[in-house]
């Protein structure tokens, strides 16, 4: 009898507290990209944040979500960058269905809460539950560290492809490049000289 | 499956950041063009690639993102013009057709001689973006008869809570995340337009060369 009045006591607010901290969920760390880059290189991806990364290529949205579909086969010339955006679709379709997953697990875990109706099963209910949660939280961890990896590699993609030959004007479907305005000039005093310009590269031999 | 099971206990038990998180191969080259990198962190960084800006520059890009400036190409979008790089260096030249050919030194958007070998801090928090990270669930509960059940009833209740969180989340902070993006979108932006305080400079604007002779004063 004790028991059931303590529970019952919990009940309820139990209503509440689960609103509340679904709220608390759905509102944590909306933020949205004020500014889309406007003045781009024909063939260069650029970036936003709309809930998630969105690469633009050209102005033009090429890729979003976590499979960052497109993207690798975009960046194709720059073996690195597709090397990258394939890993990041890998990751992204793994995080997108365990984060799914645990979802659904972690959500089922509230079936622990008919032990409040059960009373004489109280125990097993919430142990259940517990269970569930669990499972739930164990999936959705390695589909958080996932989506990391998703974005991490989208990213790098996006740099490398940009490096090489996005932001010179060039893209994988026209692989050509701009002449430079000058060489590069001198560098001052104390910077290393690695970074000073390359010699210029031997024009390709005709392949037989 | 061993190894499976063992690095899912391991990221249980090591957080977030630290097993699970990502570590980037990439390193940007000073080139004088900013872009965004994925940190140490696991949160997206501006990385500025050698170049200083000046207050007027800082005063701009803060004006831009904040005031969503469409720097009179508001109609880009729909109609997109592209921007003609002008950089530094040697001709880029393919060697295997349909292959972007490896570039050991970078072009350089901006003269050598202004690219800082120092990285200058570079934050979009100056700018009015902080940080929030996804938070976990709570603890705590009423003396009752039985604390058990109590306590059970809540990890019952805040479990799945947790777990649609992190089913949901973005990895990091959406807030730097838009902030450094912003950022890094407006000063390439404004660097590219001629006139602005952040704009590129020519060979002809920039400072006399600096003897670089033995003995010479800088």
């Amino acid at each position: 009898m004790t028991r059931q009045t303590s529970v019952s006591c919990l009940n309820q607010g139990i209503r509440r507290v689960l609103f509340g901290l679904l709220l608390a969920t759905a509102g944590s760390g909306c933020a949205t990209s004020q500014y889309g880059a406007q003045v781009v290189a024909q063939g260069e991806l650029t970036m936003r944040f709309d809930g998630g990364f969105v690469v633009e290529a050209g102005g033009q949205r090429l890729s979003q979500g976590y499979t960052y579909p497109h993207l690798d086969h975009f960046v194709r010339c720059v073996p690195k960058a597709q090397e990258h955006a394939r890993a990041a679709r890998r990751s992204g379709r793994l995080a997108v269905g365990l984060s799914a997953a645990g979802g659904i697990v972690g959500a089922s875990g509230l079936v622990g809460l008919a032990g409040l109706a059960d009373q004489n099963h109280l125990f097993a209910w919430l142990g259940t539950g517990i269970a569930l949660s669990t499972t739930g939280l164990v999936l959705t961890i390695v589909g958080y560290r996932y989506k990391t990896h998703a974005n991490g590699h989208a990213l790098d993609a996006v740099n490398f492809y940009n490096d090489s030959v996005g932001s010179l004007g060039a893209s994988c479907d026209a692989l050509s490049y701009p002449p430079p305005i000058a060489d590069a000039p001198l560098a001052p005093p104390g910077v290393a000289p690695s970074s000073l310009p390359a010699p210029p590269m031997a024009a390709p031999t005709p392949s037989p | 499956m061993w190894p499976k099971s063992s690095w899912i206990v391991a990221c249980l038990v090591m957080g977030l950041h630290s097993a699970c998180s990502y570590q980037s191969e990439y390193v940007a080259p000073q080139d004088g063009r900013a872009r965004a990198v994925w940190g140490s962190n696991d949160e997206l960084t501006a990385e500025l690639a050698g170049v200083q800006l000046s207050p007027d520059c800082q005063q701009a890009i803060g004006q831009t993102v904040s005031a969503q400036m469409p720097l009179g190409v508001a109609e880009a979008r729909m109609a997109p013009t592209y921007w003609r790089p002008r950089y530094y260096g040697s001709p880029v030249i393919l060697i295997h057709p349909g292959f972007a050919p490896s570039l050991p030194h970078p072009p350089l958007f901006l003269p050598h001689s202004l690219l800082s070998p120092i990285r200058p801090p570079f934050s979009p928090g100056s700018f009015g973006a902080g940080g929030a990270r996804i938070g976990g669930g709570g603890g705590g509960g009423r003396g009752l008869e039985s604390a058990a059940v109590a306590l059970l009833l809540i990890a019952v209740l805040t479990l799945p809570a947790v777990d649609l969180g992190l089913a949901l989340a973005h990895p990091g902070s959406s807030k730097n995340s838009a902030g450094v993006l912003d950022l890094v979108n407006a000063y390439n932006d404004l660097a590219r337009s001629p006139g602005s305080p952040c704009a590129y400079p020519t060979l002809t604007d920039s400072p006399p060369p600096i003897d670089t002779r033995v003995g010479g004063q800088p």
